[in-house]
This record gives C-alpha cells, sequence and structure tokens, in this order.
C-alpha cells in the first residue's frame, strides 16, 4: 500500500540536460519498477539540495539518501581513495571506471565506512584544453591550467601552475585569459562549452588520470530497506553503466570539440616518456604522504601496482569486447570523420 | 501537508518575522529552519545552516562583492564620486533628471563589465548618491534609481547569471552573453525614459541647473581624468581577461586609496572608518545571503517547484498565457529568493517545460535574467535595496522601495515588450553560429 | 549587568577588528597575486582560497558589532506603530526566540566544525585545513548569543 512506500531524496551536484543527471533519472526509474513501486524517489539535480564539497557529509548526516559526486572537492578526507586520482596511466575512462570499483572491492578502506557504497568511476580522462598548442612538455611552461587537488599537482609537475576555478567559472575564466586552459576531461568540452574558448586538445593518456566519483548511500536508510529491496541495488548494474556513460559523453565533447574547429593533439612515444617521467613525483609524493600518516611505504606501493595490473587487465577486456572511447591507444580509441 | 501548503506557510511566518523587526537575514534562517523541521527532522533542518553559512563565506565567486562595496568606499572618501558627478552635471545637468539618466547608463556600463548587480549597485550607490543629492536631486529618486539600475548590469555581458543559466541547461554561454546586449539596452531606455518623464511631472525631484559653457565643462572633465583612469584600469582589467572580478575589485581599492593618498583628500582616519563601514555592508549583505540559501534549501525540500510544473504542465490554454503563469511565478519568487539561487532553484524545472511550448532556450534565458534581476529591487526581500540601504544609513527601507517602484514598472514595460519581441532578443545571437 | 554589557560590546569590537584584518588580507591577497602574475611571472597560487578564507574571517566575525549599530536591515516602521506593552513583549519573545535560534547554530556549527577537523579536508591548491574557518563561525556566534540574553534581560527590566 502507499503508506508503505520508502521516500528516498537523491541528491546530485550536476546540472540538468547533463548526461551524468540523466544517468541517475534511469537508475530512479529502473528502480521504482523493479521495486514495483515499494520505494520512491526525489530528485534534487544541479546543487538544488546538495552541492559537491557537501554532498559526502550531506549524505552520510542523513541531509540526502543518496549521493553522486567526486573525492576531488573533498579534498584530504578520503586520503586511501585519493591513489585512484594518480596519474596512473587508465588508457580509457572505460577501464579507470572498473579499476576504481576492483580497487574498492579489494581493500575497502575504512574512510568510506559510515556509508553504504553503491558505486565508483573514474570520470574521462583529464586532457589539456588550451589557448595556445601545447606539443612538448616545454610548452607547457609557466602557463595558468585548471585543476584542483592531485589534477592540480600534475599540472604543476608538468611545469605549468594550477589554478583552482570552479567549472563553471572557469569558461569565463579562459575568455578573459585569466588562465590558459584546462586539465580536464574531454565531454566538458560540451557540457561546460570550453570548445566554444580553447583552441587546442592534448590527449595525455599515457599519464592518463581523472576524478573519482562516489555514488552512496546513507547508512541508516540503507539498514532500513527490506531485503529484496536490497537485492535490486546490489544486482543493479551501476558500474557498468557508469562506465559507459562516462565513455559516450567523452566521445560525444570529442565530437563537439572537433565541429567547434578545437585541434587534438596525440603525443610521440618519446614525448610520452618524458611526461611519464615528469608526473611520476606526484605518485612518489603521495606515497611519502601516506607513509606519514602510518601506512607502510609496501602497501601503499602494492595498491599502486594492483592499480596497474587491473589497468592492464580492463584494457585488455576493452580491446575484446571491441568498445572504443575518446583517447586512448590507437586499437582502443574512436575514429573521427 | 501538500508541498503549497507548507510552502505558503513558511512564507507567513517569514512575513511575521519580518514583521515583528527581527533582522531580514535571520527572519530567514529562523523560518527555514521551522520549515525544514517539518519537512526532514529538527536535526537535519539545523545541520543546513552551519554547512550553508560556510559554503557562502567561503565562495569566491561571492567575493567579488566585498571587494566591490571596498572600492566604492574607498572611491567616496578620496571624492572620486563628487568629481565624477561635476562632470555629469557640466555636461547633462541642464536637463530635467539628466544626473539620473547619467546614473543609469553608468550602472549599465560599470555592471555590465562587473557581472553583479549588488557588487554595480555597491559601488555606484556610494559614488552617485551623495553627489545627486548634492545636486538637489530626490533622496528617494536618487536611491531607486542606482538600487534599480543595477540590475541591468547582469543583462550585458559577462553576467554571472546567465553564466549559470547556461551551465545549468547546457545552453551557448556565448550566445546567451550577446543575447543579453540589446534587452539590457532597452531596458535602460526604458528606465531613462520613466525618471525623464516623472522629473517633467515633478520638476522638483531632478531640478535642472545652468546650461554651462564648453570652458566649463572641460575644467569639470579635466578633473576627472584619475578617476577615468581607475575605471578604464579596473573595465579594461575585466574585458581583456587580466583580472576575475574580486580581482577587479581590489584592485580598484587600492588604485582608489593610491588617488585618495595622492589627492590628498584620504586620510588615516577616513581609511579606517571607510574600511569599517564597507566591511559592515558587506557583512550585512552575505549574511543576508547566508541565510537566504538556507531558505533556499527550505523551498527546494517543500517540492513546490515540481508540484507547480506540474500543475502548469496539466492547463490547457495557449502557451502564451502558460508563459505569463511562469512570469509571475518568477515575480513572486524573486521578492523572497535571492536571484542566484532563485535561478539555480527554478531553471532546472521550468527549462524544459518552456523548451516543450516551443520557446527559444536563450530568449526564455534573457527573461529569466530579468526577472531575477527585478527581484533585487522588489519587497520585501531585495538585495539590491539592502545594499542602498546599508551605504546611506539614514535612508529608511520603504523609501528606497518606494523609489525603485518607478523603475520596476519600467522594466516591467521593457520585459513586456521583449515577451512580445522576441525576435529583439535573439536577432543578434542568431548571427552567430 | 552593565558590566557585562559593555564587557560583549567589546568583545564585538574587538572581533570586528579581526574581521578588518582578514578583510584587508582579501585585498592584499588579490592585488598581489594579480601583480605578481601578470607583471613577474610569479602567482600566488592558492590567492583563491586564501581569499575565501580571508572572507569567512572577516564576514562572521563582523556579525555581532552590527546588532549594536544596527546595520544587520530590519523593517522598523511597522512595529514603530504598535503601542507600548505589545512592543514590548514582542522585543522580548524576539530576544528570547533568538537566545535559543543562536545557541542552536552555535551547537550545530561546533559540531560541523569537528566533523571537518576529523576528516581532515584541505584547500586543494593552499593545503590549508578547512575546520578552523568553521570555529570562526562559531567565535562570531558566541556574543550574538550574549547580545540577545542581555537584550531579553534589558527587555524585561524594561529599560
Ligand atoms: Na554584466
Ligand atoms: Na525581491
Amino acid at each position: 500500500s502507499f503508506s508503505d512506500t520508502i521516500q528516498l531524496k537523491w541528491a546530485n551536484y550536476f546540472p540538468i540536460g547533463t548526461a551524468h543527471t540523466k544517468i541517475m533519472e534511469v537508475f530512479i526509474k529502473d528502480i521504482e519498477a523493479k521495486t514495483n513501486g515499494k520505494v520512491k524517489f526525489n530528485y534534487y539535480p544541479a546543487g538544488t539540495l546538495l552541492t559537491a564539497p557537501k554532498m559526502y557529509d550531506g549524505v552520510e548526516k542523513g541531509m540526502a539518501d543518496l549521493g553522486f559526486a567526486n573525492i576531488g572537492y573533498t579534498f584530504g578526507r578520503f586520503k586511501e581513495t585519493e591513489v585512484l586520482d594518480m596519474p596512473i596511466g587508465y588508457n580509457t575512462e572505460w577501464v579507470a571506471t572498473h579499476v576504481s570499483n576492483d580497487f574498492y572491492k579489494k581493500f575497502k578502506p575504512k574512510e568510506w565506512d559510515k556509508v553504504h557504497v553503491l558505486a565508483f568511476s573514474i570520470c574521462g580522462l583529464n586532457v589539456l584544453q588550451t589557448t595556445k598548442p601545447v606539443n612538448k612538455l616545454e610548452d607547457l611552461k609557466g602557463m595558468n591550467i585548471r585543476g584542483t587537488g592531485y589534477v592540480g599537482e600534475v599540472v604543476s609537475a608538468l611545469g605549468g601552475t594550477p589554478r583552482a576555478i570552479s567549472t563553471p567559472e572557469a569558461y569565463d575564466a579562459v575568455l578573459k585569459k585569466v588562465i590558459d586552459g584546462l586539465y580536464i576531461s574531454m565531454e566538458t568540452l560540451q557540457a561546460f562549452r570550453y570548445a566554444e574558448v580553447v583552441k587546442y586538445v592534448t590527449e595525455i593518456w599515457p599519464i592518463g588520470q581523472g576524478y573519482t566519483f562516489y555514488l552512496i548511500m546513507n547508512k541508516d536508510a540503507w539498514n532500513k530497506l527490506p531485503a529484496d529491496v536490497k537485492k535490486v541495488f546490489d544486482e543493479y548494474p551501476f558500474e557498468e553503466k557508469l562506465a559507459k556513460m562516462w565513455n559516450e559523453i567523452d566521445i560525444a565533447g570529442k565530437k563537439f570539440g572537433i565541429e567547434k574547429g578545437v585541434k587534438f593533439i596525440q603525443l610521440s612515444p618519446e614525448e610520452s616518456k618524458k611526461w611519464i617521467k615528469a608526473a611520476d613525483p606526484v605518485i612518489e609524493k603521495y606515497v611519502k604522504t601516506m607513509v606519514s600518516t602510518g601506512k607502510s611505504e609496501k602497501e601503499v606501493r602494492g595498491w599502486i601496482s594492483y592499480l596497474k595490473e587491473r589497468r592492464d587487465y580492463w584494457t585488455k577486456k576493452q580491446k575484446e569486447l571491441g568498445i572504443k572511447s575518446s583517447t586512448g591507444p590507437d586499437f582502443l580509441r574512436a575514429e573521427f570523420k | 501537508m501538500s508541498p503549497v501548503s507548507v510552502f505558503i506557510i513558511g512564507i507567513i511566518f517569514l512575513l511575521i518575522f519580518f514583521l515583528i523587526r527581527m533582522p531580514i537575514a535571520f527572519s530567514m534562517g529562523l523560518a527555514a529552519l521551522l520549515g525544514l523541521s517539518y519537512l526532514t527532522s529538527f536535526h537535519t533542518a539545523l545541520m543546513f545552516i552551519p554547512r550553508d553559512l560556510f559554503e557562502l563565506f567561503s565562495s569566491y565567486s561571492i567575493s567579488a562583492i566585498p571587494m566591490f562595496i571596498l572600492m566604492g568606499y574607498y572611491g567616496f572618501s578620496a571624492g572620486l564620486g563628487n568629481r565624477l558627478y561635476d562632470a555629469a552635471y557640466s555636461i547633462f545637468g541642464h536637463i530635467r533628471g539628466g544626473l539620473a539618466v547619467s546614473t543609469i547608463f553608468a550602472c549599465a556600463g560599470f555592471g555590465a563589465i562587473c557581472g553583479s548587480c549588488t557588487a554595480t549597485s555597491a559601488t555606484m550607490g556610494k559614488l552617485a548618491i551623495p553627489a545627486m543629492k548634492k545636486y538637489k536631486y530626490n533622496d528617494m529618486i536618487a536611491a531607486g534609481c542606482v538600487a534599480a539600475s543595477g540590475t541591468l548590469g547582469i543583462l550585458i555581458p559577462p553576467s554571472v547569471v546567465l553564466l549559470v543559466y547556461g551551465i545549468i541547461t547546457s545552453e551557448s554561454i556565448g550566445k546567451l552573453f550577446i543575447a543579453g546586449i540589446v534587452p539590457g539596452i532597452i531596458l535602460a531606455i526604458c528606465m531613462s525614459l520613466a525618471v525623464y518623464i516623472y522629473c517633467l511631472k515633478n520638476p522638483h525631484v531632478g531640478p535642472p541647473g545652468e546650461k554651462m559653457a564648453f570652458k566649463e565643462r572641460m575644467k569639470a572633465i579635466g578633473k576627472v581624468i584619475d578617476v577615468l583612469l581607475l575605471f578604464i584600469l579596473v573595465i579594461g582589467g575585466l574585458i581583456f581577461g587580466f583580472f576575475t572580478p574580486t580581482q577587479a575589485g581590489g584592485v580598484g581599492a587600492v588604485g582608489a586609496i593610491i588617488i585618495g593618498l595622492a589627492r590628498r583628500e584620504l586620510t588615516w582616519k577616513a581609511f579606517v572608518e571607510n574600511t569599517k563601514e564597507a566591511l559592515r555592508t558587506s557583512c550585512m549583505i552575505l549574511t543576508i545571503m547566508g541565510f537566504a540559501t538556507v531558505f533556499g534549501h527550505f523551498i527546494t525540500l517543500s517540492n513546490i517547484t515540481f508540484m507547480l510544473s506540474d500543475w502548469i504542465t496539466t492547463l490547457k490554454i495557449p502557451s502564451f498565457f502558460i508563459m505569463m503563469i511562469i512570469m509571475v511565478i518568477f515575480l513572486i519568487g524573486g521578492c523572497f529568493v535571492d536571484s542566484l539561487p532563485f535561478m539555480i532553484l527554478t531553471v532546472p524545472i521550468f527549462y524544459p517545460l518552456v523548451k516543450n511550448l516551443g520557446y527559444d532556450p536563450i530568449w526564455f534565458g534573457v527573461i529569466v535574467t530579468i526577472l531575477t534581476g527585478v527581484g533585487t529591487i522588489t519587497p520585501p526581500v531585495g538585495i539590491n535595496v539592502y545594499v542602498i540601504k546599508g551605504i546611506t544609513n539614514d535612508l529608511p527601507l520603504e523609501v528606497i522601495f518606494k523609489g525603485t517602484f518607478l523603475f520596476f514598472a519600467a522594466m516591467m514595460v521593457g520585459t513586456i515588450l521583449l515577451i512580445m519581441f522576441p525576435s529583439w532578443t535573439l536577432f543578434l545571437p542568431n548571427l552567430v553560429r | 549587568m552593565e558590566r557585562f554589557e559593555r564587557f560583549v560590546k567589546n568583545i564585538s569590537k574587538t572581533l570586528e577588528w579581526v574581521g578588518v584584518v582578514g578583510y584587508l588580507i582579501m585585498v592584499l591577497v588579490n592585488v598581489i597575486d594579480v601583480v605578481g602574475s601578470k607583471f613577474f611571472h610569479f602567482p600566488l597560487p592558492g590567492a583563491f582560497e586564501v581569499t575565501s578564507f580571508a572572507q569567512v574571517i572577516a564576514i562572521a566575525l563582523t556579525i555581532p558589532i552590527g546588532l549594536y549599530l544596527g546595520f544587520h536591515i530590519s523593517i522598523d516602521f511597522i512595529l514603530e506603530r504598535f503601542p507600548d506593552v505589545p512592543k514590548k513583549l514582542i522585543n522580548i519573545f524576539v530576544s528570547i526566540v533568538f537566545v535559543i535560534f543562536f545557541g542552536l547554530i552555535l551547537y550545530q556549527t561546533l559540531e560541523y566544525a569537528y566533523s571537518l577537523q576529523i576528516s581532515d579536508e584541505i584547500g586543494s591548491v593552499s593545503k590549508i585545513p578547512l575546520f578552523p574557518f568553521a570555529y570562526v563561525i562559531a567565535i562570531g556566534i558566541v556574543p550574538v548569543i550574549l547580545f540577545y540574553i542581555i537584550k531579553t534581560i534589558t527587555s524585561i527590566k524594561g529599560r
């Protein structure tokens, strides 16, 4: 009956009209259908209930029941999970998303104990979107590049100056030359219309890195769910659907960029090696930081080699499945025109 | 209780709190706490307050407001406003309401660049109102004029509100910016005509002066060269991308100090006093905006916007009338909610609806921007009016609200024209691909 | 009682001075960043975050003095027309409500500040921890509560 309906508030900070907002609408529809109306969602996108920096805290405390955001907005809170933000060289976002879930399942970092994790995902791998061409590492020297958290650190390591500007404001900042570009995923070319203001994209998947997203649920709200509803959530393919979404929107973003006349630059194998070497100190610094918080160096290096091992596994898998991405090595990269 | 009743009861509480002289900011917080407690739980409701305050107080984009307020105060104490208006008076003073019209275009120009109507009103108000008073302009009109014309800035690019609209809806920000230009000018013209006609009928409100000789004009203009240089630095820096709005405000403040020191008009005492006064005005505004965010969360969780859009989709009337209903909703909402939170709250709901009706989303963005701008001068919650109240001190709130009414009416006429003739808004953006 | 009132007012004034320092830091950081990055290729990478955090200090600590100086806008002209007795009762009621309201906010702000403290969250560029600024908001609220406690007592006494 009606009174048995469980009402849940689902928060998302992404604007309406974006794929990240629409995919949650799909989740909502599917789960409402599969639970035969036992669960009903009120959906609050566009940060109307919780903005990205407040997402985790708001879901943990029950201001919303479910929430979606990335760990870059709460820098320092999820130190162990931040290993996923390292420039591991995920070849594609599809690979990265699967790796992130493997990592959580294997190591179960304590920092997520206060909420129920539904899925992780890693967004489209960051590419350099700039107003001046970046063909070599030296070209980046002295450029102001939008990037926060570890993405900002990679920018530093590569020789640029990281700037913390919110994604909506970055458009204006590029237009006004406050910054020379962004280190961010391909899809933002379209989603935030950056293709209107940047002229070049340098694809640097050899040090591929993205932002790690979490989809979580309030612990009490989860515990109160009846077993059959829990089963629906458990069996729902959040991971696969998110991986597919990130992959598709990056392809769309690149297409949009091409239409707007943005030029896409690939690094030569020799140049790639230079970038990998330049980005390595970020990983080393992360290891040191974690050791200073009491982890053993062996354990932290273990996480990193596990990530690389899973990266290779999922890269092979993607090739087998014939899934194409916007960026990555030739055999995974989609053809454009 | 239905969403509508929860919402209405919340608004009634808010009004009662206003009437028993609770500060506006705290009234919004308290009404929100009660409403959210009903909708969620008392503890959850309480959690919104420190989080929303912390987020607003630590918002970088908001920091443009305190910076421009500071620039206005330093500029005032360095005598920039007086000299600027002496020059304007020498040119336009012989026209009835000439200074008011100059103020409207100055605000449009300044606000155009800085992109925030609150910052515009603060900067220009501190300079314009005392100067207009000196030339025997009526307080009410002077204050109303600045409060209202501050809203023009959010139409003419760049504009924070249009930017947020573009992000929320994924519309082209470039097109939105271009689309704002003509409506901004049309509204400025409507407001100028309104004040001119009003001054014709009530000559004491904006009395004309003697027409000055060319030489005198040149002399007055000569005295404002440093002021103009400062404005060129701030505005030029913004246009050519030298700095963010916050940085522009900071640079402008320091520039005003330098001019004041060079002209020996800014004393140490005046510096300290003006810093404090500017901070107090900023504190008042940001505290209101902080608690307004909490109130916005009450409105979100009341689900009133969902309910309204569901109701509208069931209506079987011509789409023009539906558009009118949406306008009225925006006008009423604007009375209680500040422009940006309001935009974030309503656009996700109404955008798809309006698009389904076959209206152009770029045009809708412009109309919504105007309406949220109008909201900054409509009682009881009118941020621009509060800013003017903060910087003038001696003018009662209700007088300033009265003063804005003339301009409100002019803006309504302009808005209706823009609704009737969408092509006025759209021909410029349609020129770009 | 009057000594206590003076004491609270002095605290509010002192906090305002700290706020002024925060305000001037905002200006300075901005100008240094602009001059540094545009003329000397030496930007302050954490400038935006420092500006934001300084703003919290500036705004939160200026709230209490506003109650004495009356710059938190309220709508006066309606209550002015009330007769003295209901006006007095309303004033007492409002003061008590605010003692409770801000007491609750203080408690919740401390809880929030503590949760930020144990979360280790830091500004992603400046590496400055967030939690001290949440405590700053709590500090700004304390004199507000004291102000309304004093106002409750003086209203009851009929001053
Ligand atoms: Na503007
Ligand atoms: Na209003």
